[in-house]
C-alpha cells in the first residue's frame, strides 16, 4: 500500500502587524494548501503553530476554518498538535472550533496517571491505518518538563506504523544560528517511531532536503524532520529564510512496515530583497548616499525590501535616517512592501546599549528577565523559577480589564493573582 | 569564667613552638591528628594538633624492660608499679594550629605557660567557622579530631576557591570518587558556579544499582548529561567537523611541522570547511603544501575522527563522536549550561585516554575563548565561576606534556584565574605536575597516600607548613582528608561524609518540602 503525508509547521496564521505580510502569510498558506490537495496525500500533519496567538482575530480563524474544511472535502484528515503560540493552558485556544468541528484532530491526547506519568493516546487513521500521538508545547519550552514524564514504554511497545508528532527543539539538531533557543535532549523521544514530524524551528532540517529534487531516506539515523515555517514570521527571518514550504512523506507500507522517504516542497509567494548598510565611521549625509546607491542599483518590483542600517554614526543622529523617505524611495521603485531595522544604529552622540542583533523582541524580553532572574532574591526561588514567575507576572499584568469589571473588582484580583506567583500569603488586617 | 572544657592533658615542655610536648591524662587515649584546646577561657585560647606520640615514663628504661621480664618470664608474678598512672604515662608531641580571641584569629605565636591544662576540642570552640558569612559556600565536609567526627562543617567561598585550582592528590580507595561527588552534590544548586565534569570511569552521573548525582532532588533542572550511551534524559557527545580548529588537532596527535602547517594552511583557505577540504581529493592542494603531507593527515584524521571515506574523499560513514551534518551547537550548549551555574558531565568512559584529552580540548578551547573575550568585552563580572573536574591530571598538565608543547590545559593552570576558570584537578602523583602549577592550586584536599614522594611534593607544596605531617598522610583513612588552602587560616584535618548518606538526608529533607507536579495544562 503506497501512503503519502504532508508534514506541515509553523504556520503562524497573523503574525505580522503589517497587514500586507499577514496577507502574503495566509497566501503562502492557500498555496500550501493547494499543493496538498493537488499531491492527493492521504492525511496532513500540522505540527504546532497554526496561528501566532492562541486567541486571533476573527479573519484568521476563518481564514485557517475554510482552508482546513477544503483538505476535509477532499477526504484529507488533518492531524497534529499546539505548539508554543497557539496552546493555551486554559483551553481557551481558538483550536478548539477546529477540533471540535473534525477539521484538525489533536494527537496530544492522554491522562496524567496516579504514578504522575502521562500516558498518552495513540490516534488511528482510518484510510491508512497509521497510528499518531504526539506531545503539545508550551510556552518557552516549558513541555520539557512533561518529556520527563512521558510513559514511554507503553508508547514504544505499541505496534504497527507509528508517527510523533512535537513542537519542541531538539538539542542535538539545533543549527548554529539557533544556539540560545531552549531545546530537549533528543533522547527523551520515545523511540521505535517511524517517523517524528517536528516544530518549533523555523527553519528546514535537514537542510540537505532543499536541494533540487533531493530525497531523504527515512531511516533510524534520519527520521526527524522539521519542515520549518511556509513564511518568514519577522524582520530576521525574511533576511534568512526568503520562502518556506512543507515536507511530502511517501512511500510503502507492507504487513505494517513502512518505508518512508521525504522531500521538501518550496512555496514561495514574493521575492525578498534584503539591504545591509554598515553605518560605521558614516555621516548621516553619507549614509543616505548609499542607501539611495544601494536602491538604485537593485531591482525592486513586487518585492518585500529588508533594510538593516547598523554601526555607529560619526556625525549626526540616528533619526536623521527617516525611514518615510526610505519607504518612499522603495514605493517609488514598485516594491511591495518595505520594512527597515534600525535596532543596531548608535550615535557617538549617545552612550552605547547593547542591543543583540538580530533578536526578535520576544527573544530580547526572554533574554533580559533571564538576567533580570538570576539577581533578584525571593524566598527560596531558583533564578529558572523566578524566570517564569517574572513571565507569569508580565502576562498577568499584560490582560486588560474586561467591560463590566469593576476597578475594585479588578485590582482585587490582580493582588490576588501576584500574591499567587509569589506565593506570598494573604495580610492579616 | 566559662570553662575550657574536659582536661585531657598538661604541657611538660618543648624543643620549639611548633614542637610542644603535653602529658596525657591517664583515663585519656591521645590519638595522631587528635586537636585539643589551651588557653584562658573560651574568649582567648588556642588549638593545637597532635603530631606524634611516644611513651614516658618515670623509671629508668632498663628496670622498665625487667619489669617487662617478669611478665613474660613467670607465671605467678604479682608485680606491680606503686602509683602507676604518676609514673608510666603517654606523651604527645603537638603543635599549635591557630589562636583564637574574640571575633578574631591569629596565627600562634606564644608558647603556652608551663604545666597549662589543655582541654577536649568541642563543637562550641570552633563556633568561628560558623560565624563566617559566606556569599556562595562549598561544603567540604565535618571537622575532624584524629579518627573523631565533630559536628562542625567546613565551608569555603566556592567561587574564591574553585577558580584558584584545587588538587585532589590520592591513591586508589581513600575516598577520591566519595570526595568529587560529594563537592559536585553540594555545589549542585549553586548558579554561581559551573561544573564541568570529565568521567572516565562514568562514576559521577549514577546507575541504575549505583547513587550518583542524578539522585540530587534537583537534577533535571540543573545536571546536564553527555554520553554516547542510550537512555531518556541524556544528550548526545557529538560534535560537528565545523567546531573543530588545527590546534585541537595539533594537540592531540604527533604531527611534523610541515604536517602542522599544512594543517593551518587548510584552515586559513578554508575556514570552518577545512577538513571537509582534506578528505576531498578533489580540493587542490594549496600552494607549500605537499600531496604526500595531505595523504598523511587524511589518514591521521580518518583514524581520529573515526569516519569513513569513499575514494573521492567524501565522507560516507560517521562512525564515532564526530560528524558532518548535525550537532553544530553541541559546544555551544555546554558553554551556555555552565554559564547558567549547571553541572554537565560528559562521560569519556568509552573512549581512549587520547580521545578523551581531544574531545575535552576541544570544549575547554571553546569555553575558555568564551570567557576570555567575555574578559575583553568586560563582561565577565557577573558570569559565574566554571570549574573543570578532570581525572588523572598530570596526562594534561605533567611537566613532560607541557614541555612537548603548550595547551588549553596548562593555560588555565596557570592563568585561568584570571578569567575565572578553575580546575579540580585529580592525581595519584603530584610529583608529576610541575612546580608553578601545584604553587597555583591553592586549595589542595589531601587523602591517604602512601607514596613518600608524592607525600613530599604535596608537602613541599601546600598552603600551610606540613613538615610534621608525612607520616598522618600515610595513615589517614577512607574518607579522612587534610584540607590545606590560603583561604583557610590552617590546615584542616576533614572527614568527608558518605556520598550515600549525603543523597539520602538531601532526599528526606526534599520530599517534605517538594510539589509533586500532578497536572500538567492539557492532560
Amino acid at each position: 500500500m503506497n501512503v503519502k503525508i504532508a508534514h506541515v509547521s509553523d504556520v503562524h496564521l497573523g503574525a505580522w502587524r503589517n497587514e500586507r505580510l499577514n496577507e502574503l502569510g495566509f497566501r503562502a498558506f492557500q498555496k500550501t494548501i493547494e499543493a496538498i490537495i493537488e499531491e492527493k496525500v492521504d492525511f496532513v500533519i500540522i505540527s504546532g503553530d497554526l496561528y501566532d496567538v492562541s486567541n486571533p482575530n476573527v479573519e484568521v480563524v476563518d481564514l485557517a476554518t475554510k482552508l482546513l474544511k477544503e483538505l476535509n472535502d477532499h477526504d484529507i484528515a488533518v492531524y497534529g498538535v499546539m505548539g508554543s503560540h497557539d496552546f493555551s493552558p486554559s483551553n481557551k485556544s481558538m483550536m478548539r472550533p477546529l477540533i471540535t468541528a473534525g477539521l484538525f484532530s489533536d494527537v496530544s491526547k492522554g491522562i496524567m496517571t496516579k504514578e504522575n506519568k502521562i500516558s498518552l493516546e495513540f490516534t488511528v487513521d482510518p484510510k491508512t491505518k497509521i497510528k499518531l500521538t504526539g506531545l503539545r508545547a508550551r510556552k518557552r519550552s516549558l513541555e520539557i518538563e512533561d518529556y520527563h514524564i512521558l510513559d514511554r514504554k507503553a508508547l514504544e511497545d505499541e505496534k504497527g506504523p507509528k508517527i510523533f508528532v512535537f513542537h519542541t527543539m531538539m538539542s542535538e539538531l539545533k543549527p548554529k544560528e539557533f544556539k540560545d533557543m531552549i531545546s530537549a535532549p533528543k533522547s527523551l523521544l520515545p523511540q521505535g517511531f517511524d517517523y517524528y514530524a517536528g516544530g518549533h524551528l523555523h527553519k528546514l532540517l535537514p537542510e540537505r532536503l532543499k536541494e533540487k529534487s533531493f530525497k531523504l531516506k527515512i531511516n533510524q539515523k534520519n527520521n526527524i524532520i522539521y519542515p520549518g515555517a511556509i513564511f518568514p514570521t519577522d524582520f530576521r527571518e525574511l533576511e534568512r529564510m526568503k520562502s518556506g514550504g512543507f515536507c511530502l512523506i511517501s512511500g510503502d507500507m507492507i504487513e505494517n512496515n513502512l518505508t518512508l522517504e521525504a522531500e521538501f516542497k518550496p512555496i514561495k509567494v514574493i521575492d525578498i530583497e534584503n539591504i545591509l548598510l554598515d553605518c560605521a565611521n558614516k555621516s548621516v549625509l553619507e549614509v543616505k548616499g548609499s542607501l539611495e546607491q544601494e536602491l538604485y542599483n537593485r531591482e525592486l518590483q513586487d518585492k518585500i525590501v529588508t533594510i538593516r542600517i547598523f554601526g555607529q554614526l560619526s556625525f549626526g543622529k540616528s533619526y536623521e535616517i527617516k525611514s518615510n523617505d526610505i519607504i518612499q524611495m522603495c514605493k517609488d521603485k514598485g516594491a511591495y512592501d518595505v520594512l527597515i531595522n534600525k535596532n543596531a544604529l548608535t550615535t557617538e552622540e549617545y552612550e552605547s546599549i547593547s542591543i543583540p542583533v538580530g533578536k526578535t523582541n520576544e527573544e530580547i524580553e526572554t533574554a533580559l528577565i533571564k538576567e533580570h532572574a538570576t539577581k533578584v532574591k525571593i524566598s527560596n526561588f531558583s533564578s529558572l523559577t523566578m524566570e517564569d514567575k517574572i513571565h507569569q507576572l508580565l502576562n498577568n499584568l499584560g490582560e486588560e480589564r474586561q467591560i463590566g469589571t469593576k476597578v475594585l473588582t479588578y485590582n482585587k484580583d490582580l493582588e490576588q493573582t501576584v500574591r499567587n506567583i509569589f506565593e506570598i500569603p494573604k495580610s492579616k488586617e | 569564667m566559662p570553662k575550657l572544657g574536659r582536661k585531657i592533658g598538661t604541657f611538660v615542655t618543648g624543643t620549639s613552638l611548633v614542637k610542644l610536648i603535653l602529658r596525657q591524662k591517664s583515663d585519656q587515649e591521645f590519638e595522631l591528628g587528635q586537636l585539643f584546646v589551651a588557653g584562658k577561657d573560651r574568649n582567648d585560647y588556642s588549638i593545637y594538633q597532635i603530631k606524634d606520640l611516644y611513651y614516658g615514663s618515670q623509671i629508668p628504661e632498663n628496670v622498665l624492660e625487667l619489669m617487662a621480664g617478669y611478665g613474660l618470664e613467670r607465671d605467678n608474678s604479682d608485680f606491680k608499679v606503686y602509683e602507676p598512672e604518676l609514673r608510666n604515662y603517654a606523651l604527645a608531641l603537638a603543635r599549635p594550629l591557630i589562636h583564637v580571641k574574640g571575633n578574631q584569629r591569629f596565627i600562634p605565636k606564644k608558647l603556652p605557660s608551663f604545666f597549662s591544662d589543655t582541654f577536649e576540642i568541642d563543637d562550641g570552640h570552633l563556633e568561628f567557622f560558623k560565624e563566617e558569612k559566606l556569599e556562595n559556600p562549598l561544603t567540604i565536609g565535618k571537622i575532624r579530631s584524629g579518627s573523631k567526627v565533630l559536628e562542625t562543617e567546613v565551608k569555603l567561598e566556592a567561587a574564591q576557591v574553585l577558580s584558584h585550582h584545587v588538587l585532589i592528590p590520592a591513591t586508589t580507595g581513600r575516598g577520591k570518587s566519595n570526595l568529587v561527588k560529594t563537592i559536585l552534590y553540594n555545589l549542585m544548586e549553586n548558579e554561581q558556579c559551573g561544573k564541568l565534569v570529565f568521567d572516565p570511569h562514568n562514576e559521577y552521573y549514577g546507575a541504575a544499582t549505583q547513587k550518583g548525582l542524578k539522585d540530587h532532588p534537583k537534577s533535571l533542572e540543573y545536571l546536564k548529561y553527555f554520553t554516547i550511551r542510550d537512555f531518556p534524559g541524556k544528550l548526545d557527545l557529538k560534535f560537528n567537523f565545523k567546531g573543530l580548529y588545527p590546534s585541537h588537532i595539533v594537540g592531540t596527535l604527533n604531527f611534523t611541522p610541515p604536517q602542522k602547517d599544512a594543517l593551518f594552511t587548510y584552515y586559513k583557505k578554508y575556514r570552518k570547511n577545512w577538513i571537509e577540504k582534506i578528505f576531498d581529493e578533489n580540493t587542490t592542494t594549496p600552494e607549500g603544501v605537499q600531496e604526500v603531507t595531505i595523504s598523511v593527515i587524511r589518514r591521521k584524521l580518518t583514524l581520529l575522527l573515526d569516519v569513513e571515506t569513499d575514494e573521492t574523499g567524501k565522507v560516507v560513514k560517521e562512525r564515532g563522536t564526530y560528524t558532518l551534518s548535525t550537532h553544530e551547537t553541541t559546544i555551544d550548549s555546554i558553554i551556555n549550561f555552565l554559564m547558567e551555574g549547571k553541572t554537565v558531565v560528559v562521560d569519556s568512559s568509552l573512549f581512549s585516554s587520547s580521545e578523551e584529552i581531544f574531545m575535552a580540548t576541544i570544549i575547554v578551547d571553546g569555553l575558555f575563548k568564551k570567557y576570555k573575550n567575555l574578559k575583553y568585552e568586560d563582561k565577565l563580572g557577573d558570569k559565574p565561576v566554571i570549574t573543570i573536574v578532570l581525572e588523572e591530571a598530570p596526562r594534561v598538565i605533567g611537566q613532560k606534556v607541557l614541555e612537548a608543547g603548550e595547551n588549553v590545559f596548562g593555560k588555565i593552570a596557570r592563568e585561568g584565574r584570571k578569567f575565572k576558570i578553575g580546575l579540580i584537578a585529580i592525581t595519584q602523583l603530584p610529583s608529576l605536575i610541575p612546580r608553578e602549577i601545584l604553587a597555583n592550586m591553592n586549595t589542595k584536599i589531601i587523602l591517604g597516600n602512601e607514596m613518600g614522594p608524592e607525600r613530599r611534593t604535596l608537602i613541599d607544596s601546600s598552603a600551610q607548613d606540613l613538615s610534621d605531617d608525612y607520616q598522618t598522610i600515610a595513615s589517614l583513612d577512607i574518607g579522612e582528608a587534610i584540607l590545606t588552602s590560603n583561604f583557610t587560616k590552617f590546615a584542616i584535618p576533614i572527614k568527608i561524609p558518605l556520598f550515600e548518606h549525603l543523597v539520602e538526608d538531601k532526599t528526606a529533607t526534599s520530599i517534605t518540602d517538594k510539589k509533586i507536579k500532578t497536572k500538567s495544562p492539557g492532560f
